[in-house]
């Protein structure tokens, strides 16, 4: 069987540009599975357009693992500083004590 | 009420896709302890964690068999994941926060981290070319109690 066929609704990112602005609205359900295809998904948004800042929107967001926190770290190790700017919006409580716990906060910023 | 044991197991194949299965699959037998969302949240994270392991580290991505047994008594889950897989050399290492053995992987290394967090107890049995056992342990309701 192969991976495209499991491609379920509440594992698939959504994404918007907006100017330079990428935003990338997480899935219901962040775990490893969705998290390479969204790695694979951002990176070609990141190549073809003109991107100053990412926005992780959490908005749908209830559940997420560390392959999430993975996910994070890889754009902005990758991505991130020389006036890049990675933020965090839409985040509930769980998400919250995650993101901190994993220490996000300080390297990423809550957006409004 | 006569509190009596209740155990179930599940078979897996491990592929990522079948992550969210076990997640639901042990949610499904927690909810007979009545747990509140919260509960319900770190044991699905933390099960998350020990079976992305056994695929991304115990299988190294080739496939195998991964299997759940969950057991209730009383108050408390006790699950344990197990892989067929390559082991861990060093288990203390391998627990360390930000530690990844697979750095190439983008991986957090928060696995170990997030099951201790969100479980009362996590006890890892390994043996290099022989396999892996994580063995997750919560008791539900305390939080209600103190309130």
């Amino acid at each position: 069987m192969r991976e495209e066929e499991h491609r379920n609704p509440e594992q698939t990112a959504h994404y918007f540009v907006s100017g330079t602005t990428l935003m990338v609205r997480l899935p219901g359900e962040v775990d490893e599975y969705c998290c390479k295809e969204i790695r694979r998904e951002m990176t070609e948004y990141l190549h073809k357009r003109t991107i100053q800042a990412i926005v992780f929107d959490f908005e749908k967001t209830h559940f997420m693992d560390s392959s999430g926190i993975g996910l994070l770290l890889h754009f902005y190790k990758k991505w991130g500083g020389q006036e890049r700017d990675i933020f965090l919006s839409g985040e509930d409580a769980r998400m919250e004590r995650i993101l901190r716990m994993s220490g996000i906060y300080q390297i990423m910023r809550h957006m409004d | 009420m006569e509190s009596i044991t209740e155990k179930m197991k599940v078979e897996l194949e491990s592929y990522s896709w079948n992550v969210s299965f076990a997640r639901v699959i042990v949610a499904s037998f927690l909810a007979r302890l009545d747990p509140t969302v919260e509960e319900m949240e770190d044991v699905k994270t933390a099960v998350s964690e020990a079976v992305t392991n056994c695929v991304i580290h115990g299988y190294e991505g080739k496939g195998g068999i991964i299997e759940i047994r969950c057991e209730i008594s009383g108050p408390t889950i006790r699950i344990s994941i197990h892989d067929d897989g390559v082991g861990i050399a060093d288990i203390q290492k391998a627990m360390e926060p930000m530690y990844t053995g697979k750095p190439e992987m983008n991986r957090s290394g928060m696995g170990f981290s997030f099951m201790e967090a969100f479980m009362d107890e996590v006890e890892v049995l390994s043996r290099v070319g022989e396999g892996t056992t994580v063995i997750l342990r919560k008791t539900i309701g305390r939080t209600r109690e103190e309130v």
